[in-house]
């Protein structure tokens, strides 16, 4: 029997990712994309309609607003919860060792499943950015804005899902050992954490990102009187300035973690960190200037230089 | 084609595996047996990179495997299935193929080959569409043999394959596995089947308290038992007097009449032509034998007589 013929983009992309093809394979079924689209179109009706009846406000700017709160909650912690779920229940299950025994390279496996296993999630916040871009056009926001609130957001996610990668691998012990009292426990603290990561994710768009456009108060509703320092340097004063920082400590943040996740993905069952990589940690200056920047800045964060 | 040395595993204060000298040839069917708890999966587990080893060397067709590094040239030659054949329910079949193809590498439309030969070997054909939640174990078996054949290793490790399986499902998976072996893979098997593996094995190895304490040609380990063979023998007229006749013989050590009443069981020291010598003398001897079987001990009494020998 011959196998129906598949689109060649299909066959590019496992070719390249085989992980991601798995999993959209395993979660594209048509009634969870049905599923994920209803929820997306009935939860920004439902927001339309709700902000459309409240009185004396600017209702294009409380959309946009509601959709720059929520995004992130839902991205970051649904995600991060998405991902701990998957490894964990793969852990368990002892087809996580199946992939790690194959010849593809770790990169490729793990980069698969932060792109392939939130897609449901992905699929339902892409239907939204429409209506977010077009209440930012309708009240008027700066175009820096949306496009630095979904960069940093981009940013933030791939940081935090692999923080989460990272953290499930770690917190499994072995295939069958977790009971589901386990798994829940598990993924409570990915939440939990998650949960934090959203709070600063906010913290830091508002007092350092976005402090510095000109009409931040009438956008935010309230206005920041605190400038933000980082070796004496005002990063929160340039718009520009207080992005390049926050990517690239993102960026080494990242980059660190992905260092261990390599690693350990491959051996599980070896110490988190290498003996190498033990002793640059503290040594080396990548590490200093993101540990000496995150020190600064709560010392400097209220005064005057 | 496999080759260890000085192969050793240990878990806290526990040696599982306890300096392991291993030698397989390529094409051979290795059959690994010994109790719960020798050190089979463990060695298996090794063997796939799938644990890494306390002391010693593993050399898979002539490349050492590193541990603490990725080898994906000898994983690309080695398949691993592990006893409790873990499959993606959310998938089915020809998906499933199809995501270890390329995890290997095979792209199309050499993958789309490779999955219909797959599919026809292990009989699953007619299940290409099918979601994998819905197959049977004996078939989540044969997939779970699909995927580790698809990407053609040269070394296939299989740890008790057949376990759980009603009758016919082992028959099915026996003939796979010959099949296999034609291909030219080398396959090692462990399993708790003695029966299967008497079959089908071209060599035995058993592990006993995480030693190897026997590895030879299955053919060879006959032959050695065949020194102390049971032969049964019936004649026309009185057995006793049979009986008698064969008690006097040389290499004759044990001679009884069997509950039967007219056949007689001896135990003889001898070889295949000391036997065939044995038989002429009696027919010389104006006996007219209407019976002469050489017993042959079977794989599991050969496994409880070394086993137990080498382990005392």
């Amino acid at each position: 029997m011959q196998q129906p013929q598949q689109a060649p983009w299909i066959d590019q992309l496992g070719d390249w990712n085989p992980q991601l093809l798995r999993e959209l394979r395993g979660r594209l079924k048509p009634r969870s994309v049905i599923a994920a689209i209803a929820l997306s179109a009935i939860g920004q009706l439902l927001l339309f309609l709700i902000i459309d009846k409240l009185p004396n406000q600017s209702k294009w700017l409380n959309i946009w607003r509601s959709f720059t709160y929520g995004l992130p909650f839902l991205l970051l912690i649904l995600g991060s919860y998405l991902i701990v779920s998957d490894l964990t229940h793969e852990e368990n299950r002892g087809t996580l060792n199946f992939i790690r025994l194959s010849p593809r390279p770790a990169w490729q496996i793990l980069l698969g499943k932060i792109l392939g296993v939130p897609t449901l999630l992905y699929l339902a916040i892409v239907l939204a950015i429409p209506l977010h871009l077009i209440a930012a056009v309708a009240a008027g926001l700066p175009s820096e804005l949306t496009l630095s609130f979904y960069l940093l957001l981009l940013a933030s996610c791939i940081l935090c899902y692999s923080a989460a990668m990272l953290y499930s691998l770690i917190a499994v012990p072995k295939p069958g050992a977790a009971s589901w009292q386990f798994t829940a426990g598990i993924s409570f603290v990915a939440i939990a954490f998650s949960l934090g990561f959203v709070i600063a994710f906010y913290f830091w768009s508002f007092t350092v990102a976005w402090r510095s456009l000109d009409n931040f108060p009438e956008i935010f509703g309230y206005s920041l009187a605190d400038q933000r320092f980082w070796f004496y340097l005002d990063i929160s004063q340039n718009f520009w300035l207080a992005h390049a920082f926050t990517l690239i400590n993102l960026a080494i943040g990242t980059a660190l973690i992905w260092r261990v996740l390599l690693r350990y993905f491959r051996q599980p069952r070896s110490s988190v960190l290498s003996k190498k990589q033990a002793s640059e940690l503290p040594d080396c200056s990548l590490s200093r200037s993101v540990f000496l920047g995150l020190l600064a800045l709560p010392r400097f964060g209220r005064e005057s230089p | 084609m496999l080759s260890t040395t000085g192969l050793t595993k240990q878990f806290d204060q526990t040696i599982s595996v306890n300096q392991v000298n291993l030698q397989i040839n390529a094409g051979e069917i290795y059959g690994l047996i010994g109790p719960n708890g020798a050190g089979k999966t463990t060695l298996i587990r090794m063997l796939a990179a799938a644990e890494e080893p306390t002391a010693g060397e593993i050399y898979i067709s002539g490349q050492r495997l590193l541990p603490d590094q990725p080898n994906p040239g000898i994983q690309r030659q080695i398949s691993f299935l592990p006893d409790d054949f873990p499959l993606y329910d959310d998938l089915n079949v020809v998906d499933y193929l199809d995501y270890f193809g390329r995890l290997y590498y095979l792209r199309q439309p050499e993958l789309a080959q490779r999955i219909n030969q797959v599919l026809e070997l292990v009989s699953l054909e007619n299940k290409r569409q099918s979601q994998i939640s819905t197959l049977s174990r004996g078939m989540k078996q044969r997939l779970s043999l699909a995927r580790t054949v698809i990407h053609r290793p040269v070394l296939l490790l299989l740890d008790e394959p057949v376990s759980g399986l009603d009758p016919i499902a082992r028959v099915q998976y026996r003939e796979t596995i010959k099949t296999l072996q034609t291909e030219g893979i080398t396959i090692l098997i462990s399993s708790h089947i003695l029966s299967d593996l008497e079959d089908f094995c071209t060599s035995i190895g058993i592990m006993e308290l995480g030693r190897l304490v026997e590895s030879s040609q299955l053919q060879a380990l006959y032959q050695r038992d065949r020194r102390g063979q049971q032969i049964i023998i019936a004649a026309l007229g009185e057995a006793a007097a049979l009986q008698q006749v064969l008690q006097t013989m040389p290499l004759v050590t044990v001679c009884e009449i069997l509950p039967s009443g007219n056949q007689v069981c001896i135990q003889f020291a001898g070889t295949n032509l000391e036997a065939a010598n044995l038989l002429r003398d009696l027919i010389t001897g104006g006996w007219q034998i209407t019976e002469f079987s050489p017993v042959q001990a079977s794989l599991e009494e050969i496994f409880l007589k070394l086993g137990y020998q080498q382990t005392s």
